[in-house]
């Protein structure tokens, strides 16, 4: 955890110390050929962030899978409730069905009987 | 005559009934609620959520794009650029990092999918048809025992009707609906912390593509005004002037696309609340304020997803 906190502080640092060559570039009261420096100066800070912020990024994949196989837990809980639903309503469905064989046995046993 | 083996089949039939009918008894003993707004909420937030994801997808799934854009812009731009084939060869992103996003998303889109689909089954409305033919067949076989064969009237299988015809269709709608209840509740809380996880990491990644896009703008009007210094130096009025107006639609397309960008950003606040009112919901008791807060927040959440997912579209056709 520290590290991450650590690597997090140097990317906003990068990107602050970006965001302030920049904003001297634009300072028409430098000379051209220094506000050019620094711009490019900015640039270069800039593709330091942009890899600073890939790494993390390219990192942040296994965290991503944790929480996936988190999810993906509750989504079989789920999946399981809806059969255990479906199978109560079976069991209704299921009872027609006995009810009516149970009938038809009871009208063979009357003709037999008869 | 009835078979022993009928006899037999109607004893395990009769206790399932009776099992069945004390299960469903207890659950009904679960908190009343309106369970169709309740329905209707998630489905709000199965949907916006997915809009949601879609949007952030596209957007992450861009940063390669753009910085490739960018490192062949400044090598078109500045002739003295050393060429590195390998910055144009080699993203940024790997791609086992943009599939673990891909796959995460798809398990998210997944999970509040079942929500909705367990949220919105007909569960209730099957047991109800089934019960009333049910209860038509057994009527029949009653009529039938003490019409025609009073003698048989004492086999078990009349006390195994019984159970189930004290279930009216009224109870056992709300014994379903309890139990789904309870079934959403457990999900959307086992589910809670890794979303919640889930959803700093996105924004971690959103705020990298808000910053990538946005200091490139701020490159290009640094650019443009040194640009703008070096013809007012020369006294060079039409480039001068046509620097100017460059600046100026510069300015104004990097606030619009901060604008666009942060309301991404802002509905993923958004997804936060309206998860967190869910799971609130999830451990209240369920009482008529607390699913008005529910309903409240999670509208206020689709609304806003709906509007950047628009907009998204939006711009995506303007630009094909």
């Amino acid at each position: 955890m520290p590290a991450t906190k650590a690597t997090k502080s140097v990317r906003k640092k990068l990107l602050d110390a970006f965001g302030e060559m920049v904003d001297k570039s634009m300072d028409p009261n430098i000379p051209i050929a220094q506000r050019q420096a620094l711009l490019n100066r900015a640039q270069e800070l800039r593709t330091q962030w942009v890899e600073l912020e890939a790494a993390r990024f390219n990192k942040d994949a296994a965290a991503f899978q944790k929480a996936q196989d988190k999810v993906s837990e509750a989504v079989t809980d789920l999946r399981k409730a809806t059969k255990e639903l479906d199978d109560i309503v079976k069991i209704a469905e299921k009872a027609t069905k006995v009810f009516g064989l149970v009938d038809k046995l009871l009208k063979q046993a009357v003709k037999a009987l008869v | 005559m009835l078979s022993k083996a009928d006899r037999r089949a109607a004893t395990p039939f009769r206790q399932a009934l009776s099992g069945l009918a004390l299960t469903l008894l207890l659950a009904a003993c679960g908190t009343p609620r309106d369970f169709s707004v309740y329905q209707e909420t998630i489905a709000e937030f199965q949907k916006a959520t997915d809009q949601t994801a879609t949007v952030a997808l596209e957007y992450v799934h861009g940063i390669n794009d753009v910085e490739r854009e960018n490192e062949l812009k400044l090598l078109r731009e500045d002739p003295d650029r050393l060429l590195d084939a390998r910055k144009l060869a080699t993203p940024v992103l790997t791609a086992e990092a943009l599939r673990a996003r891909d796959r995460t998303f798809s398990v998210l889109k997944q999970y509040t999918q079942m929500l909705a689909d367990l949220a919105d089954s007909d569960a209730s409305e099957r047991w109800k048809a089934a019960s009333e033919r049910t209860a038509a067949a057994a009527e029949l076989l009653i009529e039938d025992l003490s019409n025609v064969a009073p003698s048989l009237a004492s086999l078990p299988i009349t006390d195994a009707i019984s159970p189930l015809r004290t279930i009216s269709n009224v109870i056992a709608k709300e014994i379903i609906d309890a139990k789904r209840a309870r079934a959403l509740d457990a999900a959307i809380e086992k589910a809670a912390p890794a979303i919640q996880d889930i959803s700093a990491l996105l924004r971690e990644d959103l705020e990298f593509v808000i910053q990538q896009r946005d200091t490139l703008k701020q490159q290009e009007i640094s650019q443009l005004s040194i640009e703008y210094a070096q013809a007012q130096q020369l006294g060079n009025e039409p480039v001068r002037l046509a620097k100017l107006r460059e600046i100026d639609q510069k300015i104004r397309a990097r606030k619009e696309g901060l604008i666009t960008l942060q309301s991404v950003l802002q509905t993923l606040d958004q997804f936060d609340a309206a998860h967190d009112s869910l799971l609130r919901y999830a451990r209240s008791d369920k009482g008529p304020q607390d699913l008005y807060d529910l309903v409240a927040i999670v509208r206020n959440y689709a609304a806003t997803a709906e509007e950047v997912f628009a907009a998204f579209k939006k711009a995506g056709d303007a630009s094909s």
